[in-house]
Formats: structure tokens, sequence, C-alpha cells
């Protein structure tokens, strides 16, 4: 089960952006289409933090965030596991604690 | 065409001032520049400044004014995060040739080591570059989105942390050799290798230091005492603002806004003689090396090893020591650049004179690679 990731698909132009806004950033269409991502894509770039930007974040070091290519065509940051390297194929987990976007990597078939 | 001089210049020293707020640091620099160009403060009719993140103020500029004794006909400031130094030196540029003003100054500093809340609270406040809804909640922070960046390049170039540690070594040699410098203490790949992990693969020599420090120019019509070094072309190119939104690598404005800068001086890339590239990180260096046509991709390793950018080689690079190890005190840090190619083209060095270059090229980038503002300085 994968919670959906929404992402906006303009019907003028065919764009597509992860960050969502009224109007399409390619074209300026109003009102592009709300669609749901597979939740499924590939590791763009991965970085481990050991040092964090607030308090909160500091009791959770280390922790891995990358940037992943969704294969609808838009890239998202994400939580990620610390195994996670650039170019492998990982699909989004059910939204968890604190509800942030989290993918794992995909057991190769 | 009226041409447009860096007439004088000012620097305070960089790193751990104890006491002294933004505008007394922003104050020591605008006396320099002013003592530098020879002119009084009535003769300064143009002011621009960027921004303090250890005070934010509404209107830095006039604030800046009145505290220091000017009376200008134009004031403003303007923020474009790193690139903001080299933006306020073109903006000068466009106000002396289009006669608007006779005399700008350039200033800007911060105590951002120093200030209540220190390194902590900068670390926390420059993390909001990242978006808003979809990058800062996942606990990314600045070195965070560079060190994206860096997997990239590491894995595109087949390039190693080692290779990214010479760009730390180059800045820390550069600054022990340049007074008010933040960080001298000897560094060598190995110890640049051994330093703690900060945001792989990016580890603590790998990133800038936070300093407190200023610097400021005096941008006018006629050149001051020293060797006139003009502003012969500037350019800009804003692609993205976001690391999510940044599509390739290789193409982050960097190339766009040097074009533009070459084309306005009338230049090629062969001319130029020393470098002056903003470097938050040893990869943003070498990222932007590569793509302003200076070192070919993934090659800034080994032009740094071949002394191709040393003193004395044929494109001496970052001389002061950047802001890897000269110091990083917000707008000011990417106006050391500029100060440091200005006097090294005046010949006023001392022992540490790297070349006698003609035409120099400086760049800075803002946000994550996001703003960049391409520069080149012409000798007389």
């Amino acid at each position: 089960m994968t919670d959906a990731i929404p992402y906006q698909h303009c019907g003028a132009c065919g764009h597509v952006q992860g960050f969502h806004r009224p109007f399409c950033a390619g074209c300026g269409a109003a009102s592009p289409e709300t669609k749901a991502s597979a939740g499924r894509g590939a590791v763009r770039a991965v970085t481990t933090l050991h040092r964090a930007p607030t308090p909160e974040w500091q009791a959770e070091v280390p922790y891995t965030i990358a940037l992943i290519d969704l294969d609808e065509g838009f890239t998202l940051m994400a939580q990620i596991d610390a195994a996670a390297r650039i170019g492998d194929r990982v699909r989004a987990l059910p939204a968890g604690e604190p509800p942030l976007t989290r993918f794992t990597t995909e057991t190769p078939a | 065409m009226t041409k447009a001089y860096i007439a004088g210049l000012g620097l305070t020293a960089f790193g751990r001032l104890e006491g002294r707020d933004t505008l007394d640091l922003m104050s020591e620099a605008a006396q320099g520049a002013l003592d530098d160009a020879g002119v009084e403060r009535g003769q300064i009719d143009g002011l621009v400044t960027g921004y303090s993140t250890a005070m934010p103020h509404l209107m830095l500029a006039t604030l800046f004014a009145e505290h220091f004794g000017l009376r200008p006909s134009y004031a403003n400031a303007l923020q474009l995060g790193g690139a903001t130094g080299a933006a306020l030196v073109m903006l000068a540029r466009l106000l002396v040739v289009s006669g608007q003003c006779e005399r700008v100054l350039v200033v800007a500093g911060e105590n951002r080591l120093t200030n209540e809340g220190g390194r902590d609270s900068a670390v926390k406040m420059l993390a909001q570059v990242g978006h808003a809804g979809y990058e800062v909640p996942h606990g990314a922070t600045i070195p965070g989105y560079y060190a994206l960046l860096a997997s990239q390049y590491l894995a595109r170039h087949g390039a190693t942390e080692a290779d990214l540690a010479e760009v730390a070594v180059h800045m820390r040699a550069r600054a022990q050799e340049t007074p008010g410098a933040h960080l001298t203490k000897p560094l060598d790949v190995a110890s640049a290798l051994e330093s703690r992990a900060i945001a792989t693969p990016l580890k603590l020599a790998d990133c800038c230091p936070i300093s407190d420090g200023a610097v400021a120019f005096v941008v006018s019509a006629a050149p001051g005492p020293h060797r006139g070094v003009a502003i012969a072309g500037a350019g800009q190119a804003h692609q993205h603002q976001h690391i999510s939104a940044l599509q390739d690598i290789s193409d982050t404005g960097a190339r766009v806004a040097s074009d533009r800068a070459f084309a306005q001086a009338g230049l090629a890339r062969e001319a130029i003689g020393m470098l002056g590239i903003y470097d938050s990180f040893t990869v943003t260096l070498a990222m932007l090396l590569e793509e302003t046509g200076f070192a070919p991709p993934g090659g800034t390793a080994d032009a740094l090893r071949s002394g191709r950018h040393a003193p004395g080689g044929e494109q001496p690079l970052n001389t002061h020591g950047g802001l890897l190890s000269f110091g990083h005190s917000g707008v000011a840090g990417g106006m050391a650049h500029i100060a440091e190619v200005t006097r090294q083209m005046q010949g006023r060095c001392g022992e540490r004179q790297a070349s006698a270059a003609d035409h120099a090229y400086v760049h800075a980038d803002g946000g994550v690679l996001s703003a960049h503002v391409a520069m080149i300085l012409s000798g007389d």
C-alpha cells in the first residue's frame, strides 16, 4: 500500500510539476490537473545528514534524504534508507511519523 | 561609454570578531574603502547594500546611510543570497555607466558568527532557502542541499571525496598567506578526509566556516589612486530556486551568466588571467569552475594538482583563500573574491602577489546554485 503522492499535469502543454500551484509554471495555463503518482521512481541524489538544522532534527541524526525522480516525470525530496544509492529503483512507503514522504529501495525482482 | 571602476576597497578581518555588530563592521569596511579611494563621505551619491542575517532590517541601506553619515541621492538593498555581493557591484556599475550616480558605495557585512544564537541560528535560518513545503520539512540543511549536488557530481564524473578535498587544501594554503583570514591551520588531503561528516559526501573541510566580517567598495566613473580596474562586463542567470527543480547539474545557469558577462566585456575566456569563484562548499567551486568553462567536466581536482590555479600559475584562483578558508560572513563573503582580484590586479599584495593579470573573472551563486552573477574585471 502506498499513500498517493499528488502531482500536477497541465492539459494545455503537458508540463508536469511536483510543487503545486494554481497554474502551470511551464505555460501559465490555469488549473493544472492533480493526479496521483504510483510512488515509484529512481534515486537522483542522496545524502546522509550528520548535522541537523534544528534540535528536533539533531535528535534524529544520522538520517538520509534523497531526490527521487518519479516515473511520472517530477522530482521530489524524500526520506530514504541509509543504504540507498544513486540510480536505485525505489517505492514510496505509507506516510508515518513524522508525516513525511519516505521511500525504500525496491527489492530486485 | 562611461566605465565603472573599483576605485577603492576596504575589508575587515574575517573570523571571530567579538563585540562588533553589523553596523560596526560595515562602517569599518566602508571607511576603509573611502580612504582607499581617497574620497570623503560627501562625495558618495549612491549607496547599495545587501542584508544582514544578524540584523534583519527592512531598510538596511538607509539605516546604514544615517549611521555612517551619508546622504545619497540613490540607495537600496537587494537580496540574492550568496550572489548578492557580485549583484551589488553589477548594480553599482549600472548606476555609474547610466550617469545616475558618480560614486557608489557598495558595503556589506555582519557578525554572523558571534551574533546571539551564533552558528546554530545561522544554520537553521540558512536552511530556509529550501522549499518551505517540500524540502525544509525533511530536515535538510544548506550543506545537505549541496551534498545532494555533490553526490551527483561524484557519480557523474567518477570523482572521489579526495578530489573535492583538493579544493579545500588549495583554499587553506592561500588563506595561510592572507592577512585577516579566518581559517589558517594547515590542511592536507588526508586531514580533510578525516574531518567529521556533515552531510555525506561532504565533511567539515568541504564546508566554509561562518564568519564575522565586512567588505566595501567605492565604484566610480574615474579610477582611484591605484591601477584602474574596471567592471568590464557582468551577467546574471536564474533558472531555478530549489534543488528539487534543478534538472541538470551541468546546466545550473552558471554558463549562461558567464557567457553574458563575456559578451558584454567583448572578451574570451582565454584572456582571463585570474579567477575569483564562489566556494561555499568544495563542490560549489568545482561545479562553477567547470560549468563556466575554466576546467573540463570533472577536471577541477586535476587542474588544481597541476598548479594551473596556484599563485604564479596560468589562472590563479581565490588567492585570498575563498569562503572555505578566508571565511564567509554572508554578503561580504562573496565580495571578498572581488576585493582580492582587484588588489591582485593592482599589484598590491606584496609577498603573496600571484599574478599581474589584465583580466579577471569572478562568479558568485546564491541559493543552491540558483542565482548566478558573473563579472569580468579589466585593468587599465
